[in-house]
C-alpha cells in the first residue's frame, strides 16, 4: 500500500469528522437500528426515504448518512430474530436457528450480546476488506464474467446439502420448489409471463420479504399463539452475566467471526446475493467447519448465532465493491447509493479509485463509525430488551403481528403482498411441524433465478467452453466438495447402500405424507402449464421439476419403506443422532385437539385482520386488532389494551403513514363513504 | 464526433434558448386563460398532486419525477404541494395502467410515463386497453436517445461492418429496446446482431462490454455521460445506430433506426420503435381531466423548464434538459400511433413473447 492510499484514508477520517456529517451519520444510524427492528423493513426502504434528503447535502455527507443507515440494519434485525424468531431483515433468518431456542431457554440476553458483538466484527472485518482491496478492486472485477457469477451461484447452491440436516432428500425437494417459484414473471429470454397467474403483481417475480416473513415469522407467531406462554417461558433470564458471557463467546470463536465477516463480504460483492441467502451460507459454513455442530445446531449453540450475525453486518462492504468499481449496484440499495453517485456528479469507476479516492475512503470510514456507533446502542439496551422474552404472550403477539404485516406489504404495496405472506406462513408451518427444512427454500429461490440468467448468457456465448474457464473449474470443484462431504457422511451413517436395503420393508403410511402428495402435485401441476411455453422458457422450469419430481418420489419411498425399520428401532429405545435443520417446538404436553383449535383460531385472527384492512383500512385496524386479541386471548384489563392499542396506533401513524409515505390499498369505507378519506388509511 | 459530446454548455445553451421561446409563448397563453385561473386556483389550493413513477427509486424516471416536483408546484395558480409516489411494476406498465383507469381525474395525478408508451399502446401491450392518445401530454423534460454502441476492440466499427460480422450484443431481456431493435435490424437491414438476453441493466452490460464478454450493448447519451464519461474521454466505443426518428446533433452522420428500411411497412415499423426517444422523460395527466387544468399545468411547466432556479437545480443534479411544451408531446404521441395494422402485427412479432 502505497502513501497516497494512507494519505486518502488519511483524509478520508478528518473529512469525516466534521460535526454536521458526524450528525447525519448518527441519524443514518438511528434510522437503519430502527428499520432494521421491524420486520421485513430493511435498508432499501431506508434508501429510498432518506434519498430525497441528500440532494442538497454535499457527498461525504450524503453517503455518511447512507451508508450509516445501511450499515447497522444488520445490527439490530437480530433483536426479533432473537426475541420472537421473527426476522428483522431477510438477513436475520439463519439467527433464528440458534438464538430463539436460546431465549427460549432464557439466555437471550447472551445471545443478543454475542450477535451485537459479532455483528461489530463483521461490519468491521468488511470495512477492513473494502479498504485494502480497493487498489485492485477493478483488474479483479475484469475478470469476473458471467461464467464465474454462474459458477458462485452454483457453489452457494450446494450449501442445500448442509442446510438440509438429515433429511437431503427433502433439502432438495424444497431447493427446487424455490426454484420454481423463482422463475414466477416476465423471463428474460423469451418475455414469457411465466405462473403469473394475469396479475401485474407476479410479472416482476415474486418479491422475496412476504416469502421471509411468511416462511420464518408466522410459524413462530403461531406456536407462541398456541403454546399460549411468554417467549422464554418458566426459564430465569439473563440480563447482565448473559451480555458478558456473550461477548466472550464471540472471543473465543474469533476465528469464525472473522471468516464469516470475509464470506459476506466477498458473498456481497456478487450481483444478486444478497442478505437473503448469505447469513444462510455462512451458518452452513459454520455448521460444517464448527467441531460438534452437528450435535449442537439449531437448538441453541451461541456459534450459529456468531456466524449469520458476522457476515450480514460485512455484506455493506461487499456490495459496495462493484458499485463503486463499475456502477453495477451489488443490490437494489445499491441501486439507489448509486443515484447519489449521479446527482453528485461522482462517476464510479475509475476515477473513484484514483481522482476521488478520498470519497471512497469516506465510505469505508462511514461503515467502520456506523458499525461501532450501532453496536454500542445495541449493547446499551439488550439487557432491558431480553426482559421481552418474560412477557405474557397476549402482549407481544398483536404488535409483532401488525408489524409482520406492514413489513409484508411494504415489499410491493399490494395485496398479492398479504396473500403471499399468508401462504407461505401456512407452507412454512406445516414444513416446520413435519420436519422438511426452510433454509433450502429460500437458497433455491435466491439462486435459482440467478443460475438460470448467468447460464443462458455463458451458453449463448461460449457454448460449452466457459467450462473450461479456470477460476470456473474450481468454483465448480469447491461446490462439489461440499456436496460430497454430507452425502457421503449420510450414506456412510445408513451403512452405505447394504445398510439401506437393509431397513427396506413393507411401505407403512402415514397422514404426514399427505404433504408429499401435495408438493408433488403442485410441482406437476406448474410443470403442465409451463409445457406449453417456447423451449427458452420452458427448459429452465421442466428440468428442475423432472429433477425435484423424482427426488421427491425417492424421498417419498426412502420415508414409507423404511418406516417399519425405523419404528422398530425407535422403540428399542435406539435413536439415530438427528441433525433436524430448523427450530422445533414442543407441543406434547398439550392435547392434538387443543392444537389444531388455537391454530385455527391463529389463522382466524390472520384472516379477521386482512378482512378489516380490506374494510376499515390498515391504521383503524391496528387498535382494533389489539383489543380483540388482548381481550378475547388474555382478558387483560382495558387500561392496558387502550394504552397498548394508542402507542402503537399512533407509532404506526407517524412512521408508516407519515414518514415512508406508504400508499394504503383502496378500502371499502372508502368507497362506500367518500367523505370519510380524510382519515388515515381509509 | 466524441469531442462534440463532451460539449455539454452548449447543449445547455440551446435548452435555454428553448425554454425562452417557450416562456415567451406562454405569457400570451396567460392572458387567454386569466379568467379560468380563479376556479383553477381555488381547486389547487391545499390540494397534493401525486406524480406516479413506474419505476424504483434512484432512476431516471424517478430523478426526473422528483425534479419537477421540486418546481412544478410553484408555477400552479394554488400553489399545491406535489409528491412522488414510485409504483415500480412490468416495466412502467403498472403506472401506465394506474394513470390510465384508477388516478383520480381531476389533475392531482400525474405520470413520469414510460417512454415507449405510444409503442406499447399501439400494440395492447399495456393490460386494460389503454389508449395513449387519451393521455394529456403536459411537456417533456428531456428527450432520451439509445444508442447502439460497440467496443473499440470490436471489429465492427459501424453499422455497415455489422452486417459483414457477428456482432454479440447484450440485452437486458425480451421485450425490451435491446432485445427487439437489433434483431428488427438483422430482418430488415440485414445486420448480424446476436442478441444474448439476461443482463440485469445497463450497468451490468457495460462490464461485459469491458469485459469482452460482448462486443455491442444499447445505453442512452445521458445515461453515458453521466456513468461513463471515461469511455467518451478515452474514444472507447464507436456508434453503430442510435434509436430515433432523426439523428442527435453530436451523431450526425450515425443512421437514426427511424430513417432506415425499404418498405412503407419497414419504415413505419422501426419509426413506431424508434419513437420513445421523442417522449424520453415526459410528464402527462390521466384522460378527461377538465380542459382548463389541463392548460394550467401545461403552462405552470412551460414557466418552471424557463424559471433559471430549475436550470440551475437541474445542472446541479447533472440532469440534461432538452424540454418540449404539452402541445407539442401530444402530438408526438398522437404522431407515433398514426400506423398501419400490418406494421403493428409485425412489430409485435419482435416484441411480445414468442
Amino acid at each position: 500500500m502505497d502513501a497516497s492510499i494512507l494519505g486518502a484514508a488519511g483524509e478520508a477520517f478528518s473529512l469525516l469528522l466534521d460535526p454536521f456529517r458526524l450528525m447525519m451519520l448518527g441519524a443514518g444510524v438511528l434510522m437503519g437500528l430502527f428499520l432494521g427492528l421491524v420486520p421485513g423493513i430493511g435498508g432499501l426502504a431506508g434508501m429510498a426515504l432518506l434519498l430525497p434528503f441528500t440532494f442538497t447535502m454535499d457527498p461525504y455527507t450524503a453517503f455518511a448518512m447512507l451508508l450509516g443507515m445501511a450499515a447497522v440494519v444488520g445490527t439490530s434485525d437480530t433483536i426479533p430474530a432473537v426475541m420472537f424468531g421473527v426476522p428483522g431483515t431477510a438477513g436475520a433468518q439463519a439467527t433464528i436457528m440458534d438464538g430463539n431456542p436460546m431465549a427460549k431457554r432464557g439466555e437471550a440476553g447472551r445471545a443478543l450480546s454475542a450477535a451485537f458483538t459479532a455483528s461489530l466484527i463483521g461490519g468491521l472485518v468488511g470495512a477492513l476488506i473494502l479498504a485494502l482491496t480497493i487498489p485492485i478492486l477493478r483488474p479483479l472485477m475484469l475478470h469476473i464474467g458471467s461464467p464465474e457469477l454462474l459458477a458462485f451461484s452454483v457453489l452457494g447452491i450446494t450449501m442445500v446439502a448442509v442446510l438440509s440436516g438429515s433429511a437431503p432428500m427433502r433439502g432438495i425437494v424444497a431447493a427446487g420448489l424455490g426454484v420454481m417459484l423463482s422463475m414466477i414473471g416476465a423471463d428474460p429470454q423469451t418475455g414469457t409471463l411465466r405462473w403469473t397467474m394475469g396479475t401485474f403483481y407476479l410479472w416482476d417475480g415474486l418479491p422475496i420479504v412476504p416469502m421471509v416473513l411468511g416462511l420464518f415469522a408466522l410459524p413462530e407467531l403461531a406456536d407462541l399463539a398456541i403454546r399460549r406462554r411468554s417467549i422464554a417461558g418458566d426459564s430465569n433470564i439473563d440480563t447482565r452475566s448473559g451480555m458478558w458471557t456473550g461477548f466472550k463467546d464471540v472471543i473465543a470463536n474469533k476465528w469464525l467471526t472473522v471468516r464469516c465477516g470475509a464470506l459476506g463480504a466477498g458473498l456481497g460483492a456478487i450481483p444478486g446475493m444478497g442478505s437473503a441467502v448469505v447469513d444462510w451460507i455462512a451458518y452452513g459454513h459454520a455448521l460444517q467447519s464448527v467441531k460438534g455442530a452437528g450435535k449442537t445446531f439449531g437448538k441453541g449453540d451461541v456459534r450459529g448465532v456468531i456466524a449469520p450475525e458476522s457476515a450480514n453486518n460485512s455484506i455493506t462492504a461487499g456490495a459496495l465493491v462493484p458499485t463503486i468499481a463499475f456502477g453495477v449496484p451489488g443490490s437494489a440499495a445499491m441501486a439507489i447509493l448509486l443515484s447519489v453517485f449521479l446527482i453528485h456528479g461522482l462517476v464510479p469507476g475509475p476515477e473513484m479509485l484514483n481522482d476521488n479516492l478520498s470519497v471512497t475512503y469516506t465510505m469505508v470510514w462511514s461503515i467502520a463509525i456506523a458499525n461501532i456507533l450501532g453496536a454500542g446502542i445495541c449493547f446499551l439496551f439488550s439487557g432491558q430488551l431480553a426482559k421481552i422474552a418474560i412477557l405474557r404472550y397476549t402482549l407481544i403477539l398483536p404488535a409483532v403481528l401488525t408489524f409482520v404485516y406492514i413489513g409484508a406489504f411494504q415489499a410491493s404495496r399490494n395485496w398479492g403482498d398479504l396473500y403471499a405472506l399468508l401462504a407461505f406462513g401456512v407452507l412454512g408451518w406445516t414444513m416446520k411441524q413435519l420436519r422438511w427444512p426452510r433454509p433450502p427454500l429460500i437458497l433455491g429461490f435466491v439462486l435459482g433465478a440467478l443460475i438460470e440468467r448467468y447460464l443462458f448468457i455463458s451458453v449463448t456465448r461460449y457454448g460449452l467452453d466457459w467450462l473450461a474457464r479456470p477460476m470456473v473449474m474450481i468454483l465448480l470443484f469447491a461446490g462439489f466438495l461440499v456436496l460430497a462431504g454430507p452425502v457421503l457422511r449420510h450414506l456412510r451413517d445408513h451403512g452405505w447402500f447394504h445398510g439401506i436395503a437393509r431397513k427396506i420393508g413393507m411401505p407403512r403410511f402415514r397422514a404426514r405424507d399427505l404433504f408429499y402428495v401435495l408438493v408433488f402435485g403442485l410441482i406437476a401441476y406448474m410443470m403442465s402449464i409451463a409445457a406449453g411455453w417456447s423451449w427458452g422458457a420452458r427448459v429452465g422450469p421442466l428440468t428442475v421439476g423432472w429433477v425435484t419430481l423424482t427426488v421427491c418420489a425417492l424421498s417419498f419411498a426412502n420415508q414409507t419403506l423404511t418406516r417399519g425399520f425405523s419404528e422398530t428401532q425407535s422403540k428399542d429405545g435406539e435413536l439415530p443422532a438427528e441433525l433436524h435443520m430448523d427450530t422445533t417446538t414442543d407441543y406434547s404436553d398439550l392435547p392434538l385437539g387443543v392444537v389444531l383449535q388455537r391454530a385455527l383460531a391463529f389463522i382466524g385472527y390472520l384472516f379477521g385482520f386482512m378482512a378489516s384492512m380490506a374494510v376499515i383500512g390498515l391504521i383503524p385496524t391496528v387498535p382494533l386488532f389489539i383489543a380483540v386479541f388482548m381481550w378475547f386471548e388474555g382478558r387483560e384489563n382495558w387500561k392496558l389494551i387502550l394504552g397498548q392499542a394508542l402507542v402503537l396506533t399512533v407509532a404506526v401513524y407517524v412512521v408508516f403513514d407519515r414518514l415512508l409515505g406508504i400508499p394504503w390499498p383502496r378500502t371499502l369505507l372508502g368507497q362506500w363513504f367518500p367523505h370519510l378519506s380524510f382519515l388515515p388509511s381509509v | 464526433m466524441l469531442a462534440a459530446i463532451q460539449n455539454r454548455v452548449r447543449g445547455r445553451q440551446r435548452c435555454l434558448i428553448a425554454a425562452t421561446i417557450v416562456a415567451a409563448g406562454a405569457a400570451t397563453s396567460l392572458a387567454a386563460t386569466s379568467a379560468l385561473a380563479d376556479g383553477v386556483e381555488e381547486f389547487y389550493s391545499g390540494k397534493t398532486i401525486t406524480i406516479y413513477v413506474g419505476f424504483g427509486p434512484g432512476g431516471g424516471y424517478d430523478l426526473y419525477g422528483r425534479l419537477a416536483a421540486d418546481f412544478l408546484g410553484d408555477h400552479i395558480p394554488g400553489n399545491p404541494n406535489v409528491i412522488v409516489e414510485n409504483m415500480p411494476g412490468a416495466g412502467g406498465r403498472m403506472a401506465a395502467q394506474y394513470l390510465y383507469s384508477v388516478a383520480p381525474q381531476d389533475g392531482t395525478a400525474l405520470s413520469v410515463i414510460v417512454q415507449s408508451v405510444a409503442m406499447d399502446s399501439a400494440l395492447g401491450t399495456i393490460p386494460g386497453d389503454v389508449d395513449a392518445s387519451q393521455f394529456s401530454g403536459i411537456g417533456r423534460l428531456t428527450a432520451n436517445y439509445e444508442l447502439g454502441l460497440a467496443w473499440h476492440e470490436a471489429p465492427a466499427k459501424t453499422f455497415e461492418d455489422a452486417k459483414n460480422v457477428d456482432v454479440p450484443f447484450a440485452s437486458t431481456g425480451a421485450g425490451s429496446a435491446s432485445h427487439f431493435v437489433p434483431r428488427m435490424l438483422n430482418d430488415i437491414e440485414g445486420t448480424r446482431f446476436q442478441v444474448i438476453a439476461g443482463y440485469e441493466g445497463t450497468a451490468a452490460a457495460s462490464i461485459a462490454l469491458e469485459q469482452g464478454e460482448v462486443d455491442a450493448m444499447m445505453i442512452g447519451i445521458a445515461g453515458l455521460r453521466a456513468s461513463r464519461p471515461s469511455w467518451i474521454e478515452n474514444n472507447l466505443f464507436n456508434v453503430l445506430w442510435q434509436l430515433s426518428n432523426t439523428p442527435h446533433p453530436d451523431f450526425a452522420d450515425v443512421p437514426a433506426v427511424g430513417q432506415l428500411g425499404e418498405t412503407e411497412e419497414e419504415k413505419q415499423m422501426l419509426r413506431l420503435v424508434a419513437g420513445a426517444a421523442d417522449v424520453g422523460r415526459s410528464l402527462v395527466a390521466p384522460p378527461n381531466v377538465p380542459e382548463e387544468r389541463i392548460e394550467a399545468l401545461r403552462r405552470a411547466f412551460d414557466a418552471m423548464v424557463a424559471d433559471p432556479e430549475f436550470i440551475a437545480t437541474a445542472t446541479e443534479r447533472n440532469q440534461e434538459l432538452d424540454t418540449i411544451s404539452g402541445e407539442e408531446l401530444q402530438a408526438v404521441i398522437e404522431g407515433q400511433m398514426n400506423v398501419s395494422g400490418d406494421a403493428v402485427e409485425r412489430v409485435r412479432s419482435y416484441v411480445t413473447a414468442d
